[in-house]
């Protein structure tokens, strides 16, 4: 059976160092077999531009599993292109008709700005998570499993919000590039846990500040973020977050 | 810094103040319908009750509190946006494109809340001039001044009339989405609740467009 294949045209953001500017540069690729992931073509349109001596296409990407969080592009506008729940590694070109022109463009936001092509610095949301997104005493090994009992909703809903892989689709969808999605969930999933209770306030307002700080928009609940989300991770982390916060702020006093 | 200062140079701090005096301005907004309605009443109950209105201290905490919240609320948001725009950086997108699949109109309502909102403000300053400032200087029927007369004469004119309907149209619109917004700034989230806030400001936008609209429409078809 011989396999299906399809012909695209690639407008490609091509820039060559932070801070240069860049510009749409459109290639045509022929023959994309249906059962490759989108890095796969894009692999595939680099061995051309290697062979025409060309400066290949930049784009980040490491597990190719979907779990590491470093793969990320714009398609057509949509973060992670057209499906849910998916990054583009995972994305396969079967999700694709023959004929179609695709717009890839790195994520665009003030606190992430572009390196080289496809590919931004995201050491923004490391700021982020430095600021207070891990329990700051240092308790030895690992406790046995069940020494800290938790419930099974809670427990659930903690690692609902842990998935988050912090690829940066949320705030590359958002209308404000606000971080609030990546920020929230890595808040929430310590806020569930008997383990995040002592410094759950100082953490908030932290992260908070520093997400700020970092020149992040702000939420406007257009809720773009939650359905860009590999991970699908539920805008009500917001929610919860800004509780915490203006809690911590006007009760708590921190 | 005190804890206020500290909580309103966040973004956050300022989306809750801007809930707030937007949920404020909700409450007047009902309770200008309810007085409004009785334009429907066949004696003057309207010219009474704006009689008694403008007797009371209700007239000036409504003024000085609308004064407050209206600058508030818009300076608050106005303020969110630019930072917003600032976000983004140099460089936007050549194509942006939804992968929502709640209502159309849901993500529609608060993708137009800066434009809206800057629509009805427009709105909202001819109502002042119309109404409000115009108040003082109406003629008597009786015992009270005649702001039934007043209305009608205004909305007679089928522009002014529908210049009206589409202000109103655009509080509900911007309700829309702004009630269940303003829960959520707050930092109120509940499985069961939460969804019904949702449909709560729903019905409340629909209840207010149906309501305001229908003064104007009246005096057009009388
Ligand atoms: C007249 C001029 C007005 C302007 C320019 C305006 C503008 C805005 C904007 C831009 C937002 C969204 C902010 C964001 O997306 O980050 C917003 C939210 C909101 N507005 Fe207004 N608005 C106005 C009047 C009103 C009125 C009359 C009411 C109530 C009767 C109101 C109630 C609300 C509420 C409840 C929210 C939601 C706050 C939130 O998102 O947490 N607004 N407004
Ligand atoms: S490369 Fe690891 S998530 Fe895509």
């Amino acid at each position: 059976m011989s396999e299906a294949t399809i012909n695209l045209t690639l407008e490609v953001w091509r820039q060559d160092t932070a801070g240069s500017g860049g510009k749409f540069e459109t290639f045509k690729l022929d023959g994309v077999s249906t059962s490759l992931s989108f890095l796969e073509m894009l692999d595939m349109l680099n061995e051309q531009l290697l062979e025409e001596g060309k400066r290949p296409i930049t784009f980040e990407h490491d597990c190719r599993e979907g779990i590491c969080g470093s793969c990320g592009f714009m398609i057509n506008g949509q973060a992670h292109g057209p499906e849910r729940g998916t990054t583009v590694c995972q994305l396969h070109m079967r999700k694709f008709k023959s004929g179609q022109t695709l717009v890839l463009e790195p994520w665009r936001a003030r606190a992430f700005p572009v390196m080289q092509d496809l590919m931004v610095d995201r050491r923004s949301f490391d700021v982020i998570q430095a600021a207070g997104g891990y329990n700051s005493t240092n308790v030895g090994n690992a406790p046995d499993a069940n020494a800290v009992l938790v419930g099974r909703e809670a427990a659930t809903e903690a690692f609902d919000a842990a998935t988050c892989i912090g690829c940066g689709a949320c705030v590359a969808a958002c209308k404000n590039a606000s971080a609030q999605l990546f920020t929230s969930a890595k808040i929430g999933h310590l806020a569930m846990l008997p383990q995040g209770q002592p410094e759950r306030y100082k953490r908030v307002v932290r992260m908070y500040d520093a997400m700020d700080e970092q020149g992040f928009g702000n939420c406007s609940w257009t809720q773009d973020c939650e359905a860009a989300c590999p991970k699908e991770i539920s805008v009500k982390w917001i929610a919860k977050a800004k509780k915490d916060f203006l809690k911590a702020r006007t009760i708590v006093g921190v | 810094m005190s804890w206020l200062t500290r909580t309103l140079k966040t973004g956050t701090g300022r989306k809750a103040l801007a809930a707030l005096s937007g949920l404020a301005l909700v409450g007047f907004l009902v309770i200008h319908l309810i007085g409004n309605l009785q334009i429907f009443a066949s004696s003057d109950a309207l010219n009474e009750y704006a009689h008694a209105l403008h007797d009371s201290w209700f007239i000036v905490l409504g003024d000085v509190g609308l004064l407050i919240l209206f600058p508030l609320h818009i300076g608050l948001v106005l303020w969110l946006v630019l930072d917003n725009k600032k976000a983004r950086g140099d460089v936007g997108y050549k194509k942006h494109a939804s992968k929502q699949d709640r209502s159309l109109a849901r993500v529609l309502a608060s993708k137009t809340s800066l434009i809206g909102g800057l629509l009805l403000m427009a709105f909202v300053i001819v109502h002042i001039f119309d109404f409000r400032l115009a108040h003082d200087d109406l003629p008597m029927k009786g015992e009270f001044k005649d702001v039934k007369g007043a209305i009608i004469d205004t909305l007679s004119n089928p522009l002014h009339a529908l210049l009206y309907m589409v202000g109103s149209v655009l509080v509900a619109w911007h309700l829309f989405h702004g009630v269940q917004a303003a829960f959520r700034s707050l930092g109120f989230d509940h499985p069961r609740w939460t969804p019904i806030i949702e449909k709560g400001g729903l019905g409340l936008a629909i209840v207010l467009a149906v309501g305001f609209v229908s003064i104007p429409l009246w005096i057009l078809v009388r």
